[in-house]
């Protein structure tokens, strides 16, 4: 056995037992859905805090995982928001903590999700 | 060859959070909203008054003003310093006709004063204003009832004297 091959068995190896931290296409597109099904309770989110403030407009960063084979989100958090209102930030971080993949991974998956926010012009 | 893999075994373990595979951005999630109307005005400047939509809440049975009716007051005062043709403004306490007229009377009249010196502290000129308690004398609404007793306990400026309209010029 070559070293490059014993390279390519090691990192494969490496990847496995760390639960391949990567997202195939399935797994991205399946993520893809659960995030636009979350799109309603999201813009209630959003138009709630525009009733306390009808300047909020920016984009907050959801990070969170898909646990291994329930595909439920959990440890979710905001790791970039620049609306900067508590109420909505813990409105949308209620929101994904109900999704889940409709196929879950044999593995958990770790996903950071962008969230555009502005009002209708 | 053995060492490599014992090598990548060990990474396996308490190694793995060394290593990061970098995800690909996802598009991001458009959400998009309408934006509620505009809160109608709290305070609104008439021809003979400055109507405010809110009371002023005061500590039961005192001239002390809650804090929760700091903004509403903060709102008055701006009315007045961007309208200084409002050369006087009475500022009248009023109460229901529960306890006796003199008492209420007082209380009305220490709770306009606390007003008056609250916008005052605002920057409002006390010479433009004047503090006056009419207790249960000025009713606007039966004193029978608990909704026609809150509606007569009540804060109201009106405007006593007034010039023509002045352009407000401030300093750059």
């Amino acid at each position: 056995m070559n070293s490059s091959l014993a390279i390519s068995l090691c990192a494969a190896l490496c990847a496995a037992a760390c639960g391949g931290t990567g997202l195939g296409a399935d797994a991205r597109a399946d993520v893809t859905a659960r995030m636009a099904s979350a799109q309603s309770p999201i813009v209630a989110c959003y138009h709630a805090g525009l009733k306390a403030n009808r300047k909020l407009t920016g984009t907050m960063v959801v990070a969170f995982a898909a646990a291994p084979d329930t595909g439920q989100f959990t440890d979710i958090r905001i790791t970039r928001d620049d609306l900067g209102d508590t109420g909505v930030r813990q409105c949308v971080i209620d929101a994904v903590g109900k999704l889940k993949l409709a196929r879950p991974q044999a593995t958990r998956l770790s996903i950071s999700y962008p969230i555009h926010f502005a009002p209708n012009p | 060859m053995r060492h490599l893999l014992f090598a990548a075994l060990v990474a396996a373990g308490p190694g793995c959070s060394l290593i990061t595979v970098q995800q690909e951005p996802f598009p991001p999630l458009e959400i998009r909203s309408e934006r509620p109307p505009p809160a109608p005005a709290r305070v609104v400047l008439t021809a003979s008054s400055i109507t405010i939509g809110e009371k002023v809440q005061f500590a039961t049975g005192s001239a002390e003003i809650l804090p929760v009716s700091h903004g509403l007051l903060d709102e008055v005062a701006k009315v007045l310093t961007d309208n200084p043709q409002i050369e006087l403004l009475q500022v009248e306490g009023h109460t229901d006709s529960t306890g006796t007229a003199a008492l209420n009377r007082r209380l009305s009249q220490q709770r306009a004063e606390s007003v008056m010196k609250y916008l005052a502290s605002k920057g409002v000129t006390a010479g433009r204003m004047v503090a006056k308690g009419f207790g249960p004398d000025r009713a606007i609404a039966d004193n029978a009832t608990d909704d026609g007793r809150e509606k007569n306990r009540r804060v109201e400026f009106n405007i006593v004297k007034q010039g023509p309209k002045k352009t407000v010029v401030r300093d750059e």
